[in-house]
C-alpha cells in the first residue's frame, strides 16, 4: 500500500516536472489514432507521416499543397505533416533554405520532421515525385502523373498517393481467419472483395509487374477507414498475413 | 505480484525522470550568469556589488513575464564570478566577458557546445554600472532572447468566448527597444542532442492587437490550445535573429545615450553639490532699454543665498540702482533706487524638464527717488517726483532651475508691492513686477579658508516694470494721483563663491 502510494507520488511528481511527457499523444478512444500507433510500430514500410510540396525551390521556404491536414488526417493511416511545422522547424533551428539541388532541400525536410515520404506535386504537367530516405538520402521511389481532378481535395489526393505506392489499404489485425484492414474511409466499405499481396509489408512500393496475391478477402463489415475481412483460402496451413501487409481493391 | 510489479515500475519512471531531469527532451529554464573576471578584473569591471546588481538585472530580463516586453525563457538564475572560462556548461548559462574593446555576453545550451546566442557591446569605464539598468539590459538580453529556439515561454491564455488570446503585462516603456512580434508561433520545444535539432511542433499562431507602447501587449490566436499540450513557447514568425544589425545599433546607441546622460548626472550633481551648501555674489548690469533716463540705468546686486541647514532657504539681496540723471524739456530728470530684501526659499524637486521648483517670500525695504517730465491732463508738461525712503515691501518670487552639465540655468518671476505705511498721502508706492533668466556657470575651486569653494560666473538678464504712483493735493484741494511706469530691461554680469 504503501509502495503503492509512494509510486504515484512520484509518478504525480514526474508528470508535473515533464508535462511535455504529460501531453504525450496516446489516441485515446479514437480507433483510428490507435490504427495509427499499431502500424507506427508493427506495419513496416508506410507512408505513416507525409509532406506535401507544391515548389521546393522558393525562397526561404518550400511552398506546400494547399490542404485541409484535419480532414486529410481522419481518412487513413496516412498523416499529413502541418506545413507550419516544417516551416516552423526551419526557423527553429535557424536553417538556410539551402540553394541547389532538391535533394539537399529534401534532406533538410527528412531531417527535421523524420517523414516516411515527401510528396513533390509541382502544376507545370511535370510528374510528381515521391521521395523517401534510402541508406538517408532522398531517393525517388515514385514517379508519375499527378491526380486527375483537384489535387486539394483530400480524398482524391490520398487515392493518388496510395495508388502510386501500389496499393490500397492495409493489414492491421489477424485474428484467425478474419483480418482488419485500414484504408480510406468511405472507399472500405465499397469494396467487397480486397488481394493481399505476398511479402508486401516490408516494402513502401508495389510494382504493378511484382504483385503477388496470397489470398482473397472478403468483406464482413465496415465503417470508417476501417474494414474486417474473411480470409478466403491460404496455402497450406500457414498464414502469411502480417500486421502491414499491403491489400488491393 | 502484478501489483507490485506495477508500482515498482512507477517507481522507477519517476525516479529515472526526477533525477536525470533532461527525459524526453525536456527544456531546462534555469540559467546561470557567470562573469570571467579576476580581481584586477573585477574592479576596472566596476566591482563586486555593481556585479550583483547587474547579474540581477540580467537575470530578471532573461525571465518570463519580466524580461523586455514581458518575454523570456528563464524561471530562476544564479550569480557566479570565475576566473577562467568554464568549459562545460549546464542548464542556460550565459558567460560574460570583458575586454577592453568588447563586453561580450555568450549563452550556452547545457548540450549544445557552440553559444546559442550572443551579444555585447563596446565598453566605457566600470561597463557593470551600465549592465545593471534594466533600460540597457533589455535591449542585450531581447537581442539574445531574439536567438534562442524560443523568445519566451507561454503563460496564461485567455478564453473569450471563442477566441483565445495570449495578453503579456508591457515590462518596457523603453523608447529604444525594438517592438514585439506582429505574428508568433506557439509550438512545443526538444531537444534532440543526437540529431543537434530543435524539436518543434506549432499548436497554434497568433497576431498582436495591441499597440507596443500599450501596458499590455496581446495577441489574438488563431486557434485554441489543445488541452493538456506543454510547456509551449512561442517566437517572432519570422523566425529566430531576425533583427541582428538593428539590435547592434540599439544597443550601442543605448549604450552611448546611457552613458552620456549618467556623465551629465555626475556633472549635474557636482552642480547641485556646488550649490549644496550655499552662495555670495556681486553682480552688475546695464540697461538696454532705449529713452530717456531708462537708457542710463545700472543695477548693483549683491546676493546671498543658504542652501544648506541650519538656515536653509535664507535669501539675502541688496540692489543698488546709482542715481543717474538726464537733461529734459524742463529741468533734468534722474532716477536713483535701492532696496534690501530678506526672503525665505520653499523648494520642491521636479520631474520633466525643470530639475528644482521654489517659491521665495519676500520682505524688504525700498528707497526710490525719481524726477521726471510728464505731461499731465492738460497736455503741459510738469516735473514729478517720486519719492519715497525706507518704504516697506512685500513679495513672491517663483522660480525654475535646470542644471545642464556645468550649468545652471534659473527663470524666475517677481512681484514686489512697497509702500511708507507712516507716509500713507504723500509718500510713492512701488510695484516691482520683473521676469529674468540667471545662468551660473561652474568655474575654478578655490580654498580660501581650508574649504572647498567654487568660483563662479554670473550672466543675467531681466526684465522690470517699476510702476511707481502717488497721492498729491489738486489746485482745489481734492486728491489726485500720479502714475509712472517705467520699463527697464538690464543684462550684465557677476561672480559668486560657491560652497
Amino acid at each position: 500500500m504503501v509502495l503503492r502510494l509512494l509510486g504515484k507520488y512520484l509518478l504525480f511528481l514526474f508528470l508535473l516536472a515533464h508535462p511535455t511527457y504529460a501531453a504525450a499523444p496516446s489516441g485515446g478512444s479514437d480507433p483510428l489514432a490507435q490504427i495509427k500507433s499499431i502500424l507506427k510500430q508493427k506495419g513496416g514500410a508506410l507512408p505513416h507521416r507525409v509532406v506535401f510540396i507544391a515548389e521546393l525551390s522558393a525562397a526561404r521556404f518550400p511552398l506546400f499543397t494547399e490542404l485541409d491536414t484535419a480532414v486529410f488526417n481522419k481518412l487513413s493511416f496516412v498523416t499529413v505533416i502541418e506545413p507550419l511545422d516544417v516551416k516552423a522547424s526551419i526557423l527553429v533551428n535557424n536553417l538556410p533554405w539551402p540553394d541547389g539541388a532538391d535533394e539537399v532541400r529534401l534532406q533538410t525536410i527528412f531531417n527535421l520532421l523524420s517523414p516516411d515520404i515527401i510528396v513533390v506535386g509541382t502544376h507545370d504537367g511535370k510528374p510528381w515525385r515521391i521521395y523517401t530516405l534510402v541508406n538517408g538520402i532522398p531517393r525517388v521511389i515514385v514517379s508519375a502523373a499527378g491526380p486527375y481532378g483537384f489535387a486539394s481535395e483530400p480524398r482524391i489526393l490520398l487515392r493518388w498517393l496510395l495508388h502510386a505506392l501500389g496499393y490500397d489499404a492495409v493489414v492491421t489485425h489477424v485474428n484467425g481467419n478474419v483480418v482488419t484492414v485500414v484504408g480510406i474511409s468511405g472507399d472500405i466499405e465499397r469494396s467487397p472483395v480486397g488481394r493481399v499481396l505476398d511479402q508486401s509489408a516490408g516494402r513502401f512500393t508495389i510494382e504493378a509487374d511484382v504483385k503477388s496475391v496470397i489470398t482473397e478477402l472478403k468483406l464482413i463489415s465496415a465503417k470508417g477507414a476501417v474494414g474486417e475481412f474473411k480470409i478466403q483460402g491460404l496455402p497450406n496451413d500457414r498464414n502469411p498475413i502480417v500486421v502491414g501487409s499491403k491489400v488491393v481493391f | 505480484m502484478y501489483r507490485g510489479t506495477k508500482n515498482f515500475l512507477y517507481i522507477l519512471i519517476a525516479v529515472a525522470g526526477l533525477i536525470s531531469g533532461k527525459a524526453f527532451g525536456a527544456i531546462s529554464s534555469a540559467l546561470h550568469v557567470i562573469l570571467v573576471a579576476d580581481d584586477v578584473q573585477m574592479d576596472r569591471l566596476g566591482g563586486s556589488k555593481v556585479w550583483g546588481r547587474a547579474c540581477k538585472t540580467l537575470g530578471k530580463s532573461l525571465s518570463q513575464r519580466t524580461g523586455p516586453w514581458g518575454f523570456g525563457i528563464m524561471t530562476s538564475y544564479d550569480c557566479q564570478v570565475v576566473k577562467a572560462a568554464p568549459s562545460a556548461f549546464k542548464d542556460w548559462t550565459l558567460i560574460v566577458t570583458a575586454t577592453a574593446e568588447r563586453i561580450k555576453l555568450e549563452l550556452y545550451f547545457a548540450e549544445i557546445a557552440k553559444p546559442v546566442a550572443t551579444t555585447g557591446f563596446k565598453p566605457a569605464d566600470k561597463p557593470l554600472e551600465i549592465m545593471a539598468k534594466p533600460k540597457f539590459t533589455s535591449c542585450l538580453s531581447l537581442e539574445l532572447l531574439e536567438q534562442l529556439p524560443a523568445i519566451s515561454r507561454l503563460g496564461k491564455v485567455v478564453n473569450k468566448g471563442d477566441k483565445s488570446q495570449i495578453t503579456i503585462k508591457n515590462q518596457s516603456t523603453y523608447e529604444n527597444l525594438l517592438p514585439p512580434p506582429v505574428e508568433l508561433l506557439i509550438y512545443t520545444l526538444d531537444y534532440d542532442a543526437p540529431a543537434k535539432l530543435w524539436r518543434v511542433h506549432v499548436v497554434s499562431s497568433a497576431k498582436r492587437t495591441d499597440s507596443p507602447t500599450d501596458k499590455q501587449i496581446s495577441w489574438m490566436l488563431d486557434r485554441p490550445i489543445p488541452n493538456g499540450v506543454g510547456p509551449l513557447w512561442f517566437h517572432d514568425a519570422s523566425g529566430r535573429n531576425m533583427h541582428e544589425i538593428m539590435h547592434e545599433e540599439v544597443i550601442q546607441s543605448t549604450h552611448d545615450q546611457m552613458l552620456a546622460k549618467s556623465l551629465a548626472a555626475v556633472v549635474s550633481s557636482s552642480v547641485k553639490a556646488q550649490f549644496a551648501g550655499g552662495f555670495l555674489g556681486m553682480r552688475y548690469g546695464r540697461s538696454i532699454t532705449t529713452g530717456q533716463l531708462v537708457n542710463r540705468v545700472g543695477q548693483l546686486s549683491v546676493l546671498a543665498e543658504l542652501r544648506g541647514s541650519p538656515i536653509n532657504g535664507l535669501r539675502l539681496y541688496y540692489d543698488l540702482w546709482p542715481e543717474v540723471s538726464d537733461t529734459a524739456q524742463l529741468d533734468a530728470v534722474k532716477f536713483g533706487a535701492s532696496r534690501a530684501v530678506l526672503g525665505w526659499s520653499f523648494g520642491l524637486t521636479l520631474g520633466g524638464p525643470f530639475d528644482r521648483m521654489d517659491f521665495v517670500p519676500k520682505l524688504g525695504r525700498w528707497s526710490i527717488l525719481l524726477d521726471y517730465n510728464v505731461k499731465n491732463q492738460s497736455g503741459l508738461i510738469q516735473t514729478v517726483q517720486f519719492k519715497t525712503t525706507g518704504a516697506l515691501s512685500a513679495g513672491l518670487e517663483i522660480g525654475l532651475e535646470k542644471d545642464i552639465g556645468p550649468l545652471m540655468l534659473r527663470l524666475w518671476l517677481a512681484d514686489d508691492v512697497g509702500s511708507n505705511p507712516l507716509l500713507r498721502t504723500l509718500s510713492t508706492r512701488v510695484d516691482d513686477l520683473r521676469a529674468g533668466a540667471d545662468l551660473w556657470i561652474k568655474g575654478v575651486s578655490v580654498n580660501p579658508l581650508g574649504k572647498s569653494t567654487n568660483l563662479t560666473f554670473l550672466l543675467f538678464g531681466l526684465y522690470e516694470n517699476l510702476s511707481l504712483r502717488k497721492k498729491i493735493a489738486g489746485d482745489s484741494g481734492e486728491v489726485a494721483i500720479d502714475a509712472l511706469n517705467l520699463q527697464i530691461a538690464i543684462v550684465g554680469g557677476g561672480l559668486a563663491l560657491t560652497w
